[in-house]
């Protein structure tokens, strides 16, 4: 018998594209159900105002109008304000003020959409406000005379929290006996996920079951369940989430916005579905944003290159509300795995978190919690240092590397890393993009004034959130889970507490219990979204859905084949203990010929149990992990600079990822190849921009520019493997290690090219203004 | 957004009439581009509402007005607070007038304005050069005004530039 072929490991094609690539798959604005009324929102034009008047009259009077809500009406029901993730409180419509452009002012419910819109704007027209003074800037919010934004706050001033960790005396001693100090202040932008279908839901409240089906774009349906129930009152048994097929997440559908909440009270009142969708522009104005992290980063090293301590201090705008989606006991999220990849004997970090007059939110944009301004700001900031020693950038990084006999490396700031082989994988980089020929080649064109630049970037990650000692999200602890049910037929449907937006859980973990099992892939169906039949999760953001999910996935299967044996140990007329699982298939140990597929057992468990066990064959696990995953990687960019015109051309780009076991090679290839591509926007296309009063002028895809196929450079994609220790399957998870990692490699190059001109730092996004305005500064045209 | 506008012009026309002209709601009112309704309130008040088209941003703007005179017939200011098109305006202006010669008056003028909403976000990069053109025009139709008086012309239809 032919050894069967793992599927672990496999490129198979994704289950779950034919539906997309065929416009067939079922987004939320897609679900029309009969008597739906449809909502649109009302938003201040004013950054910082008083509310003085919301005439109803003036929407009420559109024809098809229905239904006005505003902060005075959900006062009254106790909903005027909403609990966020991070703790703080946010208006779900405007009660008394408006703190940021664009904020919920009111709700107008109408027969079609079009009335609603028609209704809203008129409504829009007749808002009575009193502006106030706007701070848009975070260090200016933190003056003594500064405007108290937040009135309902017992704290009178702009500063939410301090956060610090880290030895604080040990690391000053460091710096005062430093033979090199460097210091650098960085600022990662306020950038925006942007996904391409923009939130929206479906309220739909039967008044004679007293039950809600919420449809929403959501990447975590179980949490915004409790979250739903604890906001609204409503019985949780009572509420149904789906998320349908979801257009992009990227961590913008992690929260619950004020729309939700309108729509459910709608839907309540009137006893019908009510449909929210936000436009483009609401989306980019007041649904959450991700970075702005003002950082000024000092790295004390001897002068030979190695590194001795990391100080790190950082004011984080939060906006008007703190609504950051990050666990319980990390404000700043996973900012402190800001050691990177380099072995630092001890590091200290703070962070000030301030309000200001500009949209709440402060989400993992395609990033564990803040890992990416982290990874950002070490790689930049070892750059300046490798400037500073005058030694090669890469150099100073496999000087400082953790080395592999390390593992598992202890961080100075508390972490414990899990498995990785820094200096393989950036050997790895540097052999495929031919690094000293590279160098070489720049030494040459600097000879004849041409700019090229060479970026590294050597981060690490932190993900797969998380063990529930340390980990929970607004209480709720950070595990996941898994539902295998298998047919008496052998085909197998599962079910996962997360739910993927575009990351191909239905492949994957499909693959996953193909592989457990010794089935085809084609005969596991993987379902998300759907609350009532899908096990309690916190679902799919931070890289966590492999790390969590995925290994709830592999641990259901094998629960699953546990109880399989005892039903292989029946039909071979076998005790238990000599049944063998080889192959994908049980037999007798010492007879292969004896051998029973796990398709004929599953057929068993329903006709033919054995006496005393119970009939039929499913498990469920609930995986809370023993530690977080650290996915790496390598990247190396090469740009070429346009002395005329200041722009940048990526000539090539080398990903490296060490993510440990790859699942789906073609999946985690296309999971590169997207983040890439968002850090390529990020780095030099994307900024959220606020004038001085609080205007969001990025509101539109003319203002924000995403990356299409025309600025897109190709991407050259490699991996290591060094498997987690300590996950089943010894997967990391990789989806948003190239958003992490790629700026800096990009931003490095670009400073790389213009160094020799005394150039150390340039804040994103690097757009050709900036680059011709630094050359004309350098005498050079 | 915020706009900072400056200008000065001379008008044919004695300094006591440039100021009696600029502080009557009535007159100095009806100066204003694409006017389509004027309400006096009082000397010092008045209601208007005007055509503005920013780019895709289109509509009515009212606009509430206070005159705030100074130093009669030399100094004064303006406060000006619109909204429309889901918009805000904040405007404020300071206004100096001297004697240029036989019957003329050197006016100056600044303001500025604070801008809030799709004003500024989607018309935001064609709003500057508009609001210039607005108040070129406003000031070319006062000095129009003036001189045709003056001049005890026939009195000029006053509103220059069809819808923007």
């Amino acid at each position: 018998m032919a050894v069967a072929e793992r599927v672990l490991g496999q490129p198979v094609k994704r289950k779950e594209d034919p539906r997309f690539i065929q416009g067939a798959g079922r987004y939320l604005d897609d679900i029309v159900l009969p008597r739906m009324l449809y909502m649109a929102i009302v938003r201040s034009p004013y950054a910082h105002a008083r509310v003085k008047a919301i005439p109803k009259e003036a929407a009420l009077s559109v024809p098809g109008v229905v239904a006005v809500i505003t902060g005075e009406d959900l006062e009254k029901a106790g909903l005027a304000w909403m609990p966020t993730l991070a703790g703080d409180k946010q208006m779900v419509l405007a009660v008394g003020k408006v703190l940021f452009q664009g904020q919920e002012v009111a709700a107008v419910v109408a027969e079609t959409r079009e009335a609603a819109f028609d209704g809203a704007h008129a409504l829009a027209q007749a808002v009575e406000y009193e502006p106030l003074p706007v701070v848009v800037d975070p260090l200016k919010a933190l003056e003594p005379d500064a405007p108290i934004l937040r009135e309902d706050r017992e704290q009178k001033t702009n500063h939410i929290w301090h956060w610090e960790v880290g030895d604080r005396d040990r690391t000053e001693r460091a710096f005062a006996e430093a033979e090199v100090v460097v210091r650098q202040e960085v600022y990662y932008p306020r950038v925006h996920p942007a996904p391409l279908e923009p939130c929206g839901c479906i309220a739909d409240y039967n008044k004679a079951t007293e039950r809600l089906t919420f449809y929403v774009t959501s990447q975590a349906p179980h949490a915004h369940r409790t979250l739903l129930a604890l906001v609204s009152g409503l019985p949780e048994h009572k509420i149904r989430v789906i998320s349908p097929d979801v257009g992009g997440g990227f961590g913008n559908k992690v929260p619950v916005y004020p729309g939700y909440v309108c729509a459910v009270v709608a839907s309540v009142q009137l006893g019908r579905p009510v449909k929210w969708v936000e436009t483009r522009t609401e989306n980019l104005q007041s649904t959450h944003f991700a970075r702005d992290f003002h950082m000024t980063c000092e790295i004390a090293a001897d002068r030979d290159g190695r590194v001795k301590a990391l100080r790190v201090k950082t004011i984080a705008d939060h906006g008007a509300f703190d609504a950051a989606a990050n666990p319980s006991k990390f404000p700043a999220g996973l900012f402190s795995i800001v050691t990177g990849s380099y072995d630092f004997p001890t590091a200290f970090v703070e962070v000030d978190a301030v309000y200001t007059n500009k949209a709440p939110g402060g989400v993992a944009y395609r990033c564990s919690f803040r890992v990416t301004e982290a990874s950002y700001l070490i790689e930049r900031t070892m750059d300046v240092l490798a400037d500073e020693l005058g030694m090669d950038p890469v150099e100073l990084r496999l000087k400082n590397f953790i080395p592999p006999e390390k593992f598992p490396y202890p961080s100075p700031l508390g972490w414990t890393y899990d498995s990785g082989n820094y200096a393989e994988t950036l050997k790895k980089a540097m052999d495929i993009i031919g690094y000293w020929d590279l160098r070489k080649e720049q030494e040459e064109k600097r000879k004849r004034g041409e700019l090229m630049g060479i970026g590294v970037s050597t981060f690490t990650e932190i993900v797969g959130a998380g063990p529930a000692h340390t980990f929970d999200i607004a209480g709720i602890k950070m595990f996941d889970s898994c539902e295998i049910r298998v047919h008496p037929t052998g085909k197998v449907l599962v079910r996962t507490g997360v739910r993927h937006q575009g990351q191909g859980h239905e492949t994957t973990f499909a693959q996953i219990v193909a592989d457990e099992l010794g089935i085809p892939v084609d005969d596991v169906l993987v379902e998300e979204g759907d609350t009532d039949t899908a096990p309690y999760g916190l679902g799919t953001y931070a890289s966590r859905s492999t790390p969590t999910a995925g290994a709830a996935t592999a641990m259901a299967a094998r629960r699953v084949r546990d109880k399989a044996r005892k039903i292989a140990a029946h039909l071979l007329e076998a005790s238990e203990e000599d049944v063998v699982w080889e192959n994908g298939r049980f037999h007798v140990a010492g007879a292969p010929g004896r051998s029973v597929t796990f398709q004929e057992v599953a057929f068993a468990a329903y006709t033919n149990p054995p006496e005393g066990l119970e009939p039929g064959l499913e498990a469920v696990y609930y995986y809370n992990p023993p530690n977080l995953t650290f996915p790496n990687g390598a990247y190396i960019c090469v740009v070429d600079i346009d002395k005329g015109t200041g722009q940048v051309k990526v000539r090539r780009f080398v990903a490296v990822d060490d993510c440990g076991t790859v699942i789906n090679p073609l999946v985690v290839e296309g999971q590169v190849h997207g983040g890439l591509t968002e850090g390529f926007g990020i780095a030099f296309m994307q900024e959220i921009v606020y004038d001085e009063n609080g205007n969001n002028l990025s509101s539109d895809f003319s203002t924000y520019l995403l990356p299409t196929a025309m600025e897109t450079p190709k991407w050259e994609t490699d991996r290591t493997v060094t498997p987690s220790p300590h996950h089943p399957i010894g997967a990391k998870g990789v989806g948003e290690s190239p958003n992490v990692g790629s700026p800096a490699a990009f931003v490095n190059a670009v400073v790389d090219a213009l160094s020799h001109l005394g150039v150390r730092h340039i804040d994103m996004p690097i757009t050709p203004w900036k680059i011709w305005k630094i050359l004309r500064e350098h005498g050079i045209e | 957004m915020h706009l900072h506008y400056d200008g000065e012009l001379t008008i044919e026309a004695p300094q006591e009439k440039v100021w009696a002209f600029i502080q009557d709601p009535d007159q100095v009112g009806h100066c204003l581009p694409d006017l389509q309704e004027l309400t006096v309130k009082d000397d010092r008040h008045f209601d208007a509402v005007v055509r503005i088209g920013v780019g895709p941003v289109r509509g009515r703007f009212k606009m509430e007005v206070e005159l705030q005179p100074e130093e009669a017939p030399r100094r004064g200011g303006l406060r000006l607070r619109g909204s429309g098109m889901g918009s805000g305006l904040q405007l404020t202006a300071r206004i100096e007038l001297d004697p240029a010669g036989e019957g003329a008056t050197r006016f100056r003028w600044e303001a500025d304005a604070d801008v809030s909403g799709p004003l500024a976000t989607v018309g935001g990069r064609l709003l500057d050069n508009q609001a210039r053109k607005i108040t070129e025009q406003l000031f070319a139709t006062i000095r129009a005004k003036l001189e045709d008086q003056a001049g005890s012309a026939p009195t000029g239809t006053g509103g220059a530039g069809g819808g923007a």
